[in-house]
């Protein structure tokens, strides 16, 4: 009690507290920009906390750190853009309840969520404090590899109204996540001999196009956020925060789950939110199914992002171990600062490790308390006409995944994958369930192998893994009969020549990759093979139905698809001018002419927003954090 | 209205496009945030501004990729001439013609050497739990040694001492960073891990955990008292020889280089700079705060030194080659 006195004292001295709200409005803008987030955040202040005290820079760098995954759901629920890879899972329900008018309810419980996410995440870290190292060992490969497999379980959940597709996606995900080295002999898994992909395709613009592409597309289709008809509900906001206290089960057990998986290093926020989204997409609870406005959609994965980040302070705690690229950052500081993690620092500094505890629970008060306060505000942007948005916020998209590394090869990425989210969103093929083949289907592979070689089979005879995949086996064989059940009878749906094209192209890759298969060596080919193979399988009770339909076009399909077209053409062009006038002009001109062609807003407008938005970019990417940014093709002529 | 707002906004962005235009010098970072590749640039970039006259900023990009083969394909194509860019790349990619000779990716004898940070010692190390506690424990012993990629030094290093010496010890690949091996370490899953410096060693209760167990470098460097330096244990010539060649990349660690096509006089305005630096007290200061264990090398020693290892006996380099297979 006296150590959290001491601790609670010291924060409280007012320019510590200052910095702790300056670090956290700072992560909140952070988390509100696609495409950056906290990584791009610490590598800004980190330099800045060289002169200060040990727990007043903390309280600038945790506080930063810890609420970008607050803000990161205000573009995920009000334009389906994720601020950070942290909110992907939020965009799918919590922008379908922007759209029905309920952006207010979505981001009220998001927020509270957050919040009390947050608030378990670091009482759960106060609570393993004594026993860090203990914990932190709990787990090996064999265990990893296990809830892996149980996380892929959830892929029955988040498949949509056709679990078939559903599956195909899952299997589709991890195909294109097996791209780049293999993790057990090095070799090049489809890389087409470009070095850009022997890290795999970068995830970050992988999730902008499935999702923010997409999702912008639908919005200038629809004219606005909401539809029209709604108006923002005036109680949202309370009946938001209600949701979240009547769901406070569902919130600690997605915190739990959040700062039990941060705790372990290589499971990263990408592969825990979709976890939490799947674990709560178990029991839907009343109201809309999942992916189509359910309140739990939202609940859980912004409980247990925020969570995180208790949890993995513990390996950097306990062994100075970084569990993620943040925590390296935050270990360097520690470095800086002259400490030394370990058992000792709990023993030597106990006041400045209860200081970091206290830092994280009052960064999430506070950011919570400072997004509720300005969510009326956001909320009627849901009522903004989707010309004056749209253009905005694609400038930030293209702009955010160019930033990834400066490659033009960013852009081409993105564009591929946006037409992979567009087609899959007009299909009805379940982009979650591809996320999560994406995150976890290399997991499973890497800590297969580890497990493998490091105790053979014996691995399979501990009593956790045991536990853990027989729960699994049980799941997925209820899900089979749950399926078969729902599918007596019907013949499923088809939605046109695109539908058709999705699945065979999905066959003709995993046909692909089989083949290349056969030139790799063994190791590298096991997963792949296996995964090409499940896809070939799981596609032969649909491809009758889709060769069948591939002959006709949907209703309204070609329609549909020229806008679609439309959208993507946009885009490249953005990208294009990105390329040939730079960062700054670029997005400017773009605006400028979205509102000529759009004839909306007026250009005084437009001229307004695009000095904005170039006021924006230039303060972060030059004058706060400056890039290297290639020369524009403009300079080269 | 139409006319004058466009060009208004266009006049503003514009003038923001020429702020963007300052004197800037961009360090590109091979690896991702928070290795001490990365902590190195950062350190740099913290203090070279004194040593450039005209460099008013100075940038640290992070472009990971592929052990960093990325960034040095990147910069082999750079057209920058006036030294604004400079990178740093794995100092394993200097020998990357012996050890890779159908690589085209890297051309460590064109790209322009600036300096090397560190040519401490790399060392295996072993938790204490393991009673892996001497160099003769380590080759008798029956236990994993846990690798990143087969091109790192965490797979290169210990399957070099095991095809030379018949150690009974079994290299377990797939980690994601050396820092997961260290887990797997404590948790008693794998033995011990190589290829580690004595910058990270020096971080941190690490020496308290692990025993260091073998010193890995062409030349001793006895910077850890009591610890067994490998060489010392290969009597015959050729093989010594040839692991000599192995780990010579330790003797160019933590390198920065300027692209090929970097005109003559900006290359003498970066060396002078980082030669300035190397005698800065400052900069000494602040790297030993951060932990670095500073051995700064000039770039035309570092040129020389790899030139000395290309040039080596072309059967000598075939049997470095088949000690990292």
């Amino acid at each position: 009690m006296e150590t959290f006195l001491l601790a609670l004292t010291a924060l409280m001295e007012w320019h510590r507290l200052a910095l702790l709200v300056a670090g956290v409005c700072f992560g909140l803008v952070i988390g509100v920009i696609p495409g950056i987030g906290g990584i791009f955040g610490l590598t800004l202040l980190i330099p800045l906390t060289y002169s200060l005290d040990p727990i007043a820079a903390f309280a600038l760098l945790l506080g930063m750190a810890s609420v970008t995954t607050t803000s990161d759901t205000i573009p995920a629920v009000l334009i389906g853009v994720p601020g950070t890879v942290g909110a992907a899972a939020t965009v799918v329900d919590g922008h379908q309840l922007a759209r029905q008018g309920q952006a207010a309810r979505a981001l009220g419980a998001a927020y509270s969520a957050s919040l009390i996410g947050g608030l378990f995440g670091a009482f759960l870290l106060a609570l393993a404090l004594p026993i860090m190292r203990p914990l932190v060992l709990f787990l090996n490969f064999a265990d990893l590899f296990a809830i892996t497999a149980f996380g892929l379980t959830l892929v029955a959940m988040l498949a949509g109204k056709d679990p078939v597709k559903g599956l195909i996606a899952a299997l589709l995900g991890a195909l294109i996540a097996f791209t780049g080295l293999d993790p057990y002999e090095g070799a090049e898994r489809w890389t087409f001999g470009q070095i850009y992909l022997w890290d795999g395709f970068p995830t970050a613009i992988v999730f902008l196009g499935l999702f923010a592409v997409p999702e912008l597309a639908g919005l200038i289709a629809k004219g606005r956020i909401a539809d029209v008809g709604t108006t923002p509900d005036p109680k949202g906001l309370r009946q938001g925060i209600g949701e979240t206290l009547r769901n406070l089960p569902l919130v600690l057990r997605s915190g739990g789950l959040g700062a039990l998986l941060g705790a372990v290093p290589g499971i990263g926020v990408i592969v825990i939110e979709w976890v939490a989204y799947g674990d709560a997409a178990r029991r839907p609870g009343k109201g809309p199914a999942f992916g189509e406005g359910n309140i739990r959609g939202v609940i859980a994965p912004e409980s247990a992002n925020n969570a995180k980040e208790g949890g993995s302070l513990l390996p950097t705690l306990a062994f100075g171990i970084p569990g993620s690229a943040p925590m390296a950052l935050l270990l360097g500081a520690f470095t800086i600062h002259g400490l030394t993690p370990g058992p000792d620092l709990l023993r030597d500094e106990a006041p400045f490790v209860v200081s970091l505890v206290l830092t994280i629970a009052l960064a999430n008060v506070l950011g919570a308390v400072i997004c509720l306060l300005m969510t009326r505000q956001l909320a009627r942007l849901a009522l903004v006409p989707a010309t004056v948005l749209v253009p905005v916020a694609l400038a930030f998209v293209v702009v955010g995944a160019f930033q990834t590394s400066k490659d033009p090869r960013d852009l081409v990425v993105l564009l591929v994958f946006s037409a992979l989210g567009l087609a899959m969103k007009r299909y009805g093929w379940s982009r979650p369930a591809l996320t999560l083949g994406l995150v976890l289907g290399p997991n499973l592979e890497r800590f297969f192998f580890l497990s493998w070689q490091i105790s053979g089979w014996s691995w399979l005879a501990q009593p956790l893994v045991i536990l853990i995949l027989g729960a699994s086996t049980l799941l997925i064989l209820r899900q089979v009969r749950r399926f078969r059940r729902d599918s007596a009878g019907s013949t499923g749906q088809s939605l046109g020549r695109g539908d058709a094209a999705l699945g065979l192209g999905a066959v003709l890759v995993a046909v692909g990759c089989l083949i290349a298969c056969t030139k790799l060596p063994a190791g590298a080919a096991l997963f792949p093979a296996v995964v090409a193979l499940a896809l070939m399988l799981a596609a032969v009770p649909i491809l009758p139905r889709l060769l069948r339909h591939a002959a006709q076009a949907g209703e309204g399909e070609t329609k549909g698809i020229a806008a679609d077209a439309r959208f993507l053409e946009t885009t490249a062009g953005l990208a294009l001018l990105l390329l040939a006038v730079g960062h700054l002009a670029g997005p400017a001109i773009f605006i400028l002419l979205a509102a000529l062609a759009h004839r909306h807003p007026t250009v005084p407008r437009a001229a307004l927003a695009a000095g904005l938005v170039a006021t924006v970019m230039y303060s972060l990417f030059d004058l706060l954090a400056p890039q290297s940014w290639p020369e524009p093709w403009i300079w080269l002529f | 209205m139409f006319l004058r707002s466009t060009i208004l906004s266009s006049v503003f962005v514009l003038s923001l496009s020429s702020l963007a235009q300052a004197e800037t010098l961009t360090i590109q970072v091979g690896y991702g945030s928070g290795g001490s590749y990365d902590e190195a640039a950062r350190l740099i970039a913290d203090h070279i501004t004194r040593h450039l006259p005209g460099t008013t900023e100075v940038v640290v990009e992070n472009v990971p990729g592929a052990g960093s083969v990325k960034l040095a394909k990147m910069v082999m194509a750079s057209e920058v001439t006036d030294g604004s860019q400079i990178a740093t790349v794995s100092s394993a990619l200097a020998l990357m013609p012996i050890f890779d000779p159908e690589s085209t990716d890297f051309d460590p004898t064109k790209a322009h050497y600036l300096v090397s940070m560190t040519n401490s010692a790399s060392y295996c190390i072993s938790p204490k739990a393991a009673g892996i506690d001497s160099l003769d424990a380590f080759l008798t012993q029956d236990f994993k040694v846990g690798a990143t990629g087969k091109d790192s030094t965490t797979y290169t290093y210990p399957a070099a001492i095991k095809n030379a010496l018949g150690a009974k010890f079994e290299i377990v690949t797939g980690f994601e960073s050396a820092t997961e091996i260290d887990l797997a370490m404590e948790r008693g899953e794998i033995g011990a891990r190589c290829g580690i410096g004595l910058t990270t060693l020096s971080k941190g209760d690490m020496m308290d955990r692990f025993n260091v167990v073998v010193e890995l470098s062409p030349t001793p460097k006895n910077e850890i008292p009591g610890v067994a330096f490998l060489l010392d244990r290969v009597p015959d010539e050729a093989m010594r020889k040839a692991l000599q060649l192995v780990m010579s990349s330790g003797t160019v660690h933590l390198p920065f280089i300027a692209p090929p096509a970097t005109s003559d006089e900006a290359l003498a305005r970066l060396r002078a700079a980082f030669d300035g630096l190397a005698a800065d007290p400052e900069f000494a200061a602040a790297a030993e705060r951060q932990g670095f264990e500073l051995f700064m090398t000039s770039g035309t020693k570092v040129e020389a030194m790899i030139d000395g290892y290309l040039a080596s006996d072309p059967t000598l380099q075939e049997a470095a080659r088949a000690l990292v297979q």
